[in-house]
């Protein structure tokens, strides 16, 4: 069926977005997430927090 | 064969006739003229006017098509609107005539006896259908050699073409009758080799229209999108827990929760969170909130930040609103492992010419819902988006495409 090469082009231009989607679910990324936002990995400073 | 050598009324100049007692007519090839090859002296039946020009297969050479040696005895150069090609009649004395038509590639012309059923665009015979392709008038341009019936430069037939795959049924309406003959492409250099003529540069593989792949295209973007949507499936996010419920006062006042455990199971997580008012809508105010994830064991924080807003008024185009009331936002890529969700929010009220109701309460609840383990919504459709461009960008520019040749 994939005979033509565009076809064949664009069969691994699905497959590049494919792959990065099952990349970034199982890293838990996204490239529309609203955070961490500037400081995350940082060490809480200040406010209450369950002990 | 049976060749006769004859002398042009005309000029002078030897004529050859190839197929004696077959050929109706013979161009000097000197002068071009046309003689009338029924007769022994070679009547003269017009003068020639055209420039000559020397066929590419000189007349009278001999060259093996699928098995049959063909002669060439007569040579057209053809066109319509403009565009010009070339023909040669070929004879063998046991198989009769045909073509080979030299549109830049080759094509062999075989005369079809039996006349094809024509119905409105296309042409039957037996159970193969021929699809219409083109109709057009061409007329001879030049003449040289014997021909089956009286040529002459500037005679026009109606000709219309019907596709079958690669082949073409061309029908040919002059003054001579109707003709059918079935053009079969030539590989390239079958001609050359068979005529001896130089060896053209191949042309370049027939390229199908990239806006013709659209359909091949569509299947392998859905294939795509089944495997995107399996991917979405298998990372299918927790169901949305509750994790704090906050009563905020409208009035700029910090109120502060921590909740959790909240056990993030993954190498890296995905987490949304959503904060939802409860017991009556935003009414022009607003509710700054600020989440932070603090892993228990690191101290590590993940902040980010929401605002639930809800506006309302009239003016002159009458009652509007807007806002988002129920703000959810999203972390990437969170570190596994068990955190708390701190909780800071403060509400406002816009002042605006609007006056609220007066019974609106004066503190706002709030419910926290956090899930984890999903994928991202936004992520999936730009995903599938991208998988569709093509497909869909090719198709709308094969509908914009206007059909070519297609000149019925």
């Amino acid at each position: 069926m994939v005979r033509h090469r565009a076809v064949r082009l664009f069969a691994g231009w699905c497959a590049i977005f494919v792959l990065a989607y099952w990349i970034s679910a199982y890293f838990g990324w996204s490239p529309f997430a609203d955070g961490p936002q500037s400081g995350g990995g940082g060490v809480y400073a200040g406010g209450p927090r369950h002990k | 064969m049976s060749v006769t050598a004859l002398v042009c009324p005309k000029c002078g100049a030897p004529v050859r006739v190839t197929a004696a007692g077959r050929s109706i007519s013979v161009v000097c090839g000197n002068c071009a003229s046309t003689l009338d090859a029924a007769t022994p002296e070679l009547r003269l039946l017009a003068e020639g006017a055209a420039a000559l020009s020397v066929p590419e297969i000189p007349l009278g050479t001999r060259g093996t098509l699928a098995g049959v040696e063909w002669e060439a005895i007569g040579y057209l150069e053809r066109s319509a609107d403009g565009d010009g090609w070339r023909e040669y009649l070929l004879f063998n004395p046991w198989e009769g005539y045909a073509w080979l038509v030299d549109s830049g590639s080759f094509a062999f012309g075989a005369a079809i006896l039996a006349e094809p059923e024509t119905i409105e665009r296309t042409a039957r015979i037996g159970n193969q259908l021929w699809q219409g392709k083109r109709r057009y008038d061409a007329q001879v341009d030049l003449a040289l050699g014997e021909f089956y019936w009286r040529v002459a430069v500037g005679e026009t037939v109606a000709v219309a073409e019907y596709m079958l795959g690669s082949e073409t049924l061309s029908m040919e309406r002059g003054s001579e009758g109707v003709s059918w003959t079935l053009l079969t492409p030539q590989d390239p250099g079958v001609v050359e080799t068979a005529f001896g003529i130089a060896p053209r540069m191949p042309a370049d593989p027939p390229v199908p229209g990239l806006t013709s792949l659209w359909p091949q295209m569509l299947v392998v973007a859905t294939i795509a999108f089944l495997a995107l949507t399996l991917v979405d499936a298998v990372f299918q996010s927790s169901d949305p827990v509750e994790v704090a419920q906050l009563e905020v006062p409208i009035n700029g006042t910090v109120v502060s929760q921590s909740a959790g455990p909240i056990d993030l199971p993954r190498g890296r997580n995905y987490v949304v969170i959503r904060a939802v008012p409860v017991e009556g809508q935003l009414d022009n105010e607003w509710l700054d909130l600020d989440y932070t994830l603090v892993n228990r064991r690191s101290q590590a924080s993940y902040p980010v930040s929401a605002v639930a807003e809800r506006y309302r008024g009239v003016d002159a185009d009458g009652p509007w609103t807007e806002g988002v009331e129920r703000p959810q936002v999203s972390m990437a890529a969170v570190p596994g492992g068990r955190y708390d969700l701190i909780v800071e929010a403060t509400g406002q009220r816009w002042q605006s010419q609007y006056r609220p109701d007066t019974d609106q309460p004066d503190r706002k609840r709030l419910v926290v819902m956090l899930e984890t383990g999903g994928t991202d919504a936004s992520f999936y459709w730009l995903a599938a988006l991208l998988l569709f461009l093509w497909p869909i960008i090719l198709l709308i520019m094969n509908g914009d495409k206007p059909e070519q040749e297609d000149e019925w």
